[in-house]
C-alpha cells in the first residue's frame, strides 16, 4: 500500500507542474534596424534623377506624417526623418489602417527605387526603368515598424511664412509644415466642386494668402471626406504636407491636409472686417 | 523498425518460470442458456471479447487475494463478481431494458461554414465498459463535452476494421450510420492511450464497431420512440438469425427517423412545444426538418472447422435534415428564445430552410476472418462513396437575405425611433426576423423581366466521396505470455468538392462570377472568371459552377504492438509507421489563379511514426496501476493544408507533420461493490494546424483563415466511481478538471477569395488561452434503482462549466490593439481576454420496465432530459470574425451563441422475440 501512497504522490506532483501561465497580449512590433542614411542624404544621392534602382543597403528611419485617413492623399504615405520627409507610393487603399500617423517605420530600401515624379521626389517599386507603386506584400518585406504609432511621435509641423516656402522651397517638399494667419481665397465655397475637379486631376486647388499677399495652392482631391464641406472664413492655421508638380517651366507648390483638422483657428460663418480682429 | 521487431522477438523467447493463475469460464444466456457471443469480460484494466461460443481465458491474473471479473452484453445486466471457480465457470447474464441506453445521445451538427467545426459528439464512449467513459458520454454529450478536450481528429472510428474517419478533415461522422443503434452496438471500445487488438491506437482512443451479421444475437426487434429532441418519431427493425448449422448468418436492420421534433405546425394544428419557449408557444416552429433512413444487411458464411468465415456487410443513412443556426444574443432577446434559428422563413406560408443537409454515403465491406489456435487474423475490404452536401443561399449585386444580417437589426440604427420600429418588426413580422422567400422570388422575377440574371438563390455545397480502405489485422498468441498484434493499411479516397445550382428561386440563369471579385476588379477583368476555360458562363438548376476539384489522398500503414503479461504486470510496446500523399485535382481554371487551379496539383508526401508503451501493475486482483507514454507524429489534415483550395492550389507555407506528446497514470479500483478510476493524463501537441472560413464584411470576400504551429497542452484529472448501495441501488459519480490551452503563437495565413490582396500572414498570441468549444470542467452524479417487477429507475445530475468561447485569432493580433494605451487594462482585457461561457446543471430521469413472455420481451421506457428546464446553458459560440479596429468597440461586432436544449423527452417501446 506504501506503493500506492508514492504513485498518487507523483501524480499530485505532476498536476502541480501544470500549465498557468498569463494570458498573452500581442507585441508591439518592433525591429532592431537602424537608419544608415538620412532622408536628405538619400534624396540628395538621387536629386534630379527620373529613376534609380537602389541597389545598395540603404535603411532610413522616420515617422508617418501623412496617409489616407481622409482620402486627400491617395496610395502613398509621408515619412520624415530629422531632416526632411518623402513620398513612398503604395498600391493600397485604406493605408491608414496598416501605417497609421505616427508610425515609426525602419525602411530597407535595396531592392526599392528612388523617383522624381513631377520634381516630387519619391521612393516606391522597381519597374521598366520608371517607378511603380509598392504592392502590400512588397511594403511588407520592406518596411519595418518600431513599436506602435503614437500621436507623441508626430514631430511638431515646421512653422513657416508663406514668403520662405515659395522662396526656398526645395528644402520643404515633402515635410509636414504649417502656416498660420492664412485665409482662403475662396470661403464659403465647397472645397471641391465635383464638376469643375472632373477636368482637374479629380482635385481643385484652393489658395491661402496671408496679409502680404503671399500664397499657396492648398490642394483638396475630390475624394477628400471633406471636398464637399464649405471652406471656412477667416484667419487661420493651415497644415499639412507640401508637394510639387512641375509640368514644363511651371513649377506649382501644393500644400496637402491629411485631414479637415489641419485646418485650425478658421470659423464657420462669415466675419465682418476680415482680419482686423487680429490687429 | 527492424530493431523493434528483434526486441519483440527476443523478448517472446524469454520464458518466466512463474506458476499463474487464470480465469475461464463461458457466458450465457440466463434464459435460453445460449453462448452470447457478444459478451466482454474484463479484469483489472483487460477486457476483451468473449469467443463465438461465449467462453474466454484470461491468463496471468493477479496471483494474490480476491479478483473482480466483470462480465457484460449489450442488452444484459451486467455482473460483477468476485471469482470464486478459477477455471471454466458459467456465468449467466440477464436481459434487461437495453434501451435504457439508447437515448441521451444528441446529434450534435455544427456547421462549418459558420466557424463552429462542425463537430458532432457521439458514441464513442458510450460502449465502453469504463465508469467515466461510459457516463460521460451519455450525460455530458448535452454540452458538447469532449473527453480530455481533445478534438474529434484524435479518435479512430472503424467498422469491422476499416477506417471511417473522414479522409480531408480526420474526424468521424456519426450521421454516417445515423439510425442504425442495433447494428452498431457490437463494439470494442478503447479510451485513452489503453492499447486494443485492432489498431495501434490514436490520443482520445479507438473504437471498432464489429457489424459481421455472426456478431449479431439472434433475434426480431421493433423499436418505435417519440422524442422532442432533433426527430420526432423513430422506427426501427432489426433481425438477426444467428449462426445456423451450416455456418450462415444473417442480419438486416432498417430504420426510419422523421419530424422535427414536435413542435407546433399551423398547418396541421399540432402543437406541442419543443422547448416550451415563448417563440415556440407563439405558434412559430423552428424550421428543422428532419428525415433520415438507415439501413444495414449483412451474411456471414463459417466454412467449417476451417477457421475461414467471409462477411458482407453493407450499411447506409440517406439523411436530409435542415441545420440550426446559431445568432446573436440581442436576436435571441429580441424574439425571446435563445434558439431562434434564422435559416428559415415563410414561402407561401409554408416552412422551408435555405440550410438543408442531404448526405447518403453507402458503404459495403467483404470481411475475410481466419481464427484458429492461436491465430486470428482479420481482414477487410471497405468502399464508400456517396454525396455530402449542405444547401446555402446566395446572391448577386443584391442585399444579403439573412434575416440577422446586422445591419437589419435595431443595434444597427443610431435612431431610437427607428431602432424601436425595427425591434417591433422583429416581433411581429415573420418576413423579417425570417427569411422572406416570397420577396426572394419577386426580385428574381423582376430580374426575368428584364432579361437579367438571378439576384438569389440556392446552391448546394457538395464534399462527396469515394473511399477505398484494405486492411488486415493479425492477432497471434506466441506463448502463455506474450500475444503479437500488428496490421497493415492502405487507403485511397477522392473528395469530390464542387457546388451546383440547387434551385434559383424563379429566376431564369446564373451567371459563373465572383460577384466579390467584381467589386475589386472592372467587371471584364479575368479576375471575376470562376472558370477561365468558359468566361461568364451560363448556369442553370443542377448545373456544377463556382468551383470544382478533387482532393485524392493515398494513405498506408503498418504497426506492430507485443503484448507481454505475467503475474504481476503486463506491458506493451509497439510501433507504428504511416505515409500520407495528398494533392489536388482541379477541374476549373480559375481567374484569380489562372496558372494554378486547373488539373493536377503537387504531390504532397508526408511519413510519419508513432512509438507506444505501457504497463500495469497487477497489486492484487482488485487493485491496479497502469501508465502508458506515446509519441506520434501525424501528416497535417487536407482541409487545413491548402489556402484557398476552392480557388488555387497552393499549401500553407512550411507545411509540416504535428507531433504528440501524451502520457497517462491511472488507478484503478475493481470491487464488486466499488469500481473506479482516477487518471491523472498529460498531452502535448506540437505544429497543428486549424482552419476556418468566412465572409469577411470589410474586404467583403471569403475570407480563408490558416492558423499553422498551433501548440496546445492538455492536462487534467478524471475520476469515474461506481459504487453498490445496496444490491439493487447503486450510484455513479464521474468527474473532469481539465486545463486545455494553447501554448505558442500560431502563424497565421489570411487568403481572400476574390483576390483583392495576396495572401497576408499575421502572428497570433495564443500563448496560454484556453482552448474553445468544450466544458474543462464536467461531471455527473447518478443514481441507479433497480425496483421489483423488472423497473428501472435512474437519475442524473450533471454539471458543466469552463467552456469558452471560439476565439477570432486576429483579436488577438497586434493590430486588434493598436492604439490602445497599455495603461488602458480595462479595454485591453475587453479585447483579449476569452470569454467564458455559462455553465451550469441539469438532472435527467429515466425510467423503464420490461415486460417478458414465452420468449418474447417488451421494453417501455421513458427519459426526461433537463428536468428542471435549465435553458441558460451555453454550449458554445464564436466571436465574429470582425473587428473595429478603429474604435476598439468589442460590442460592435458581438458573438454567436448557442444553447443547450430546454427540457426534452424520449419515449421508447421496444418488442424483441
Amino acid at each position: 500500500m506504501k506503493n500506492i501512497r508514492f504513485a498518487f504522490l507523483f501524480a499530485a506532483v505532476a498536476a502541480l507542474a501544470s500549465c498557468t501561465g498569463e494570458r498573452d497580449t500581442p507585441e508591439a512590433p518592433w525591429t532592431d534596424l537602424e537608419a544608415n542614411t538620412t532622408i536628405a542624404d538619400l534624396i540628395s544621392n538621387y536629386e534630379g534623377l527620373d529613376y534609380a534602382a537602389i541597389d545598395t543597403p540603404l535603411y532610413i528611419e522616420g515617422v508617418v506624417t501623412g496617409n489616407d485617413i481622409s482620402g486627400n492623399l491617395y496610395k502613398k504615405i509621408f515619412l520624415q526623418d530629422s531632416t526632411v520627409g518623402i513620398d513612398i507610393e503604395i498600391e493600397m487603399t485604406n493605408n491608414y489602417h496598416k501605417y497609421p500617423i505616427g508610425q515609426r517605420l525602419v525602411i530597407d530600401a535595396q531592392g526599392l527605387a528612388f523617383g522624381t515624379y513631377r520634381g516630387q521626389p519619391q521612393l516606391a517599386a522597381q519597374g521598366d526603368n520608371v517607378t511603380e507603386r509598392l504592392y502590400e506584400p512588397e511594403c511588407d518585406e520592406h518596411f519595418h515598424r518600431k513599436g506602435y504609432a503614437s500621436e507623441v511621435n508626430v514631430p511638431e509641423p515646421l512653422s513657416l511664412s508663406l514668403n520662405e516656402v515659395n522662396f526656398r522651397p526645395s528644402r520643404y517638399i515633402g515635410r509636414f509644415l504649417r502656416f498660420d494667419s492664412v485665409q482662403f481665397d475662396s470661403a464659403g465655397c465647397v472645397f471641391v466642386d465635383q464638376v469643375a475637379a472632373a477636368t482637374s486631376g479629380n482635385a481643385m486647388n484652393r489658395t491661402i494668402r496671408d496679409k502680404r499677399n503671399n500664397s499657396l495652392a492648398v490642394r483638396i482631391s475630390a475624394y477628400a471626406l471633406f471636398a464637399p464641406d464649405t471652406i471656412p472664413y477667416g484667419l487661420g492655421t493651415v497644415q499639412g504636407i507640401l508637394g510639387i508638380y512641375e509640368s514644363g517651366s511651371n513649377r506649382e507648390l501644393q500644400l496637402f491636409p491629411r485631414m479637415k483638422e489641419d485646418l485650425i483657428g478658421f470659423s464657420e460663418t462669415p466675419l465682418g472686417n476680415m482680419g482686423s480682429e487680429n490687429e | 523498425m527492424k530493431q523493434l521487431f528483434f526486441t519483440v522477438v527476443l523478448l517472446g523467447t524469454v520464458s518466466f518460470a512463474f506458476a499463474q493463475r487464470q480465469v475461464s469460464g463461458t457466458v450465457l444466456d440466463k434464459r435460453s442458456k445460449q453462448p452470447l457471443a457478444g459478451a466482454e469480460v474484463s479484469i483489472g484494466v483487460e477486457t476483451r471479447q468473449v469467443n463465438q461460443d461465449g467462453t474466454f481465458l484470461f491468463q496471468n491474473v493477479p496471483e494474490k487475494g480476491k479478483v473482480t471479473l466483470s462480465v457484460s452484453a449489450p442488452g444484459y445486466q451486467s455482473l460483477v463478481l468476485n471469482v470464486k471457480d478459477f477455471e471454466d465457470a458459467l456465468y449467466y447474464l440477464e436481459e434487461v431494458d437495453e434501451n435504457l441506453l439508447d437515448f441521451g445521445l444528441f446529434e450534435l451538427d455544427g456547421d462549418e461554414d459558420m466557424g463552429y467545426g462542425g463537430q458532432s459528439v457521439a458514441g464513442l464512449e458510450t460502449s465502453s465498459e469504463d465508469v467515466f467513459d461510459r457516463n460521460a458520454g451519455y450525460n455530458l454529450s448535452f454540452a458538447y463535452f469532449r473527453p480530455r478536450g481533445y478534438d474529434n481528429q484524435n479518435n479512430s472510428v472503424y467498422i469491422n476494421g476499416a477506417l471511417m474517419n473522414d479522409p480531408e478533415n480526420g474526424r468521424a461522422s456519426w450521421s454516417e450510420w445515423g439510425g442504425l443503434n442495433d447494428a452498431t452496438r457490437n463494439s470494442e471500445a478503447v479510451s485513452g492511450l489503453k492499447p486494443n487488438n485492432f489498431s495501434f491506437g490514436n490520443v482520445g482512443g479507438a473504437e471498432n464497431m464489429n457489424m459481421r451479421a455472426s456478431a449479431m444475437p439472434r433475434q426480431h426487434k421493433f423499436t418505435y420512440s417519440l422524442s422532442n429532441r432533433t426527430y420526432t418519431h423513430r422506427l426501427m427493425y432489426t433481425y438477426g438469425s444467428g449462426l445456423t448449422p451450416k455456418g450462415w448468418a444473417f442480419s438486416l436492420s432498417i430504420s426510419r427517423r422523421w419530424g422535427n421534433g414536435l413542435v407546433y405546425n399551423q398547418n396541421t394544428g399540432v402543437r406541442v412545444p419543443r422547448f416550451s419557449e415563448n417563440y415556440d408557444s407563439k405558434g412559430v416552429p423552428d424550421g428543422l426538418l428532419y428525415d433520415s433512413w438507415g439501413y444495414y444487411a449483412s451474411v456471414s458464411k463459417k466454412f467449417g472447422s476451417t477457421g475461414h468465415s467471409l462477411s458482407f456487410v453493407a450499411f447506409g443513412s440517406p439523411t436530409k435534415r435542415a441545420m440550426q443556426g446559431g445568432s446573436y444574443q440581442e436576436v435571441y432577446d429580441l424574439v425571446g428564445s435563445n434558439y431562434y434559428n434564422g435559416n428559415w422563413g415563410y414561402q407561401n406560408g409554408e416552412i422551408r430552410s435555405a440550410r438543408i443537409r442531404q448526405t447518403f454515403l453507402p458503404t459495403f465491406q467483404l470481411v475475410w476472418d481466419y481464427e484458429k489456435d492461436k491465430t486470428k487474423v482479420s481482414t477487410t475490404a471497405s468502399y464508400q462513396f456517396g454525396r455530402y452536401g449542405t444547401t446555402a443561399l446566395n446572391w448577386y449585386d443584391a442585399p444579403d437575405p439573412r434575416p440577422d444580417y446586422y445591419r437589419y437589426l435595431p443595434s444597427y440604427y443610431e435612431d431610437p425611433v427607428t431602432a424601436a420600429m425595427v425591434a417591433d418588426l422583429w416581433r411581429n413580422d415573420p418576413t423579417k426576423s425570417q427569411i422572406n422567400w416570397d420577396e426572394l422570388y419577386q426580385v428574381n422575377y423582376t430580374q426575368n423581366a428584364l432579361g437579367r440574371q438571378a439576384k438569389y438563390m440556392i446552391e448546394d455545397r457538395r464534399n462527396d466521396v469515394s473511399d477505398f480502405d484494405l486492411s488486415s489485422v493479425l492477432n497471434q498468441t506466441l506463448n502463455d505470455n506474450i500475444q503479437l498484434n500488428a496490421g497493415a493499411r492502405v487507403r485511397n479516397s477522392v473528395t469530390y468538392n464542387f457546388k451546383t445550382v440547387s434551385d434559383l428561386l424563379g429566376g431564369e440563369y446564373w451567371r459563373d462570377i465572383d460577384q466579390f471579385a467584381e467589386r475589386d476588379f472592372s467587371s471584364s477583368a479575368a479576375e471575376i472568371q470562376n472558370d477561365l476555360d468558359n468566361p461568364d458562363r451560363i448556369v442553370h438548376e443542377g448545373d456544377v459552377f463556382g468551383y470544382n476539384y478533387d482532393m485524392h489522398q493515398v494513405y498506408g500503414e503498418l504497426f506492430a504492438m507485443g503484448l507481454f503479461e505475467y503475474a504481476h504486470w503486463d506491458f506493451y510496446a509497439g510501433a507504428e509507421f504511416s505515409t500520407t500523399h495528398f494533392w489536388r485535382y482541379g477541374h476549373m481554371r480559375n481567374g484569380r489563379a489562372p496558372e494554378n487551379s486547373k488539373g493536377k496539383g503537387d504531390v504532397h508526401s508526408f511519413y510519419n511514426y508513432g512509438l507506444k508503451t505501457g504497463a500495469t501493475w497487477k497489486i492484487n486482483g482488485r487493485n491496479y496501476i497502469y501508465a502508458n507514454v506515446l509519441w506520434k507524429t501525424r501528416a497535417p489534415y487536407i482541409r487545413n493544408a491548402y489556402i484557398s483550395p476552392r480557388i488555387k492550389d497552393v499549401v500553407a507555407s512550411d507545411l509540416r507533420n504535428e507531433k504528440i506528446f501524451s502520457f497517462d497514470v491511472n488507478y484503478v479500483l475493481k470491487t464488486p461493490v466499488v469500481q473506479g478510476r482516477i487518471t491523472f493524463f498529460h498531452t502535448m501537441f506540437f505544429d497543428g494546424m486549424e482552419s476556418f472560413s468566412f465572409y469577411h464584411d470589410d474586404y467583403r470576400t471569403f475570407v480563408n483563415y490558416t492558423l499553422s504551429n498551433v501548440d496546445q497542452v492538455h492536462q487534467g484529472v478524471e475520476l469515474g466511481l461506481d459504487v453498490k448501495i445496496l444490491p439493487s441501488l447503486s450510484a455513479t459519480l464521474i468527474g473532469t478538471v481539465g486545463n486545455y490551452r494553447y501554448t505558442s503563437r500560431p502563424d497565421a495565413t489570411i487568403s481572400a477569395e476574390n483576390g483583392a490582396f495576396e495572401d497576408r500572414h499575421n502572428t497570433i498570441y495564443y500563448e496560454n488561452y484556453y482552448v474553445t468549444g468544450t466544458p474543462q470542467l464536467a461531471g455527473s452524479l447518478g443514481l441507479n434503482y433497480q425496483a421489483p417487477f423488472n423497473i428501472y429507475l435512474n437519475a442524473n445530475l450533471n454539471y458543466v462549466n469552463w467552456n469558452y468561447l471560439s476565439m477570432n485569432p486576429e483579436r488577438r493580433s497586434t493590430a486588434a490593439i493598436e492604439g490602445v494605451a497599455m495603461e488602458n487594462e480595462d479595454l485591453l482585457n475587453a479585447i483579449l481576454d476569452e470569454e467564458m461561457l455559462q455553465g451550469g446543471f441539469t438532472l435527467d430521469i429515466s425510467v423503464g420496465k420490461v415486460f417478458r413472455f414465452k420468449g418474447w420481451q417488451l421494453n417501455l421506457n421513458a427519459s426526461v432530459q433537463n428536468v428542471t428546464n435549465n435553458r441558460n446553458i451555453q454550449t458554445g459560440g464564436y466571436e465574429q470574425r470582425r473587428f473595429d479596429y478603429a474604435e476598439h468597440d468589442v460590442d460592435k461586432y458581438p458573438p454567436r451563441y448557442f444553447y443547450a436544449y430546454g427540457t426534452t423527452f424520449f419515449i421508447n417501446v421496444g418488442v424483441r422475440f
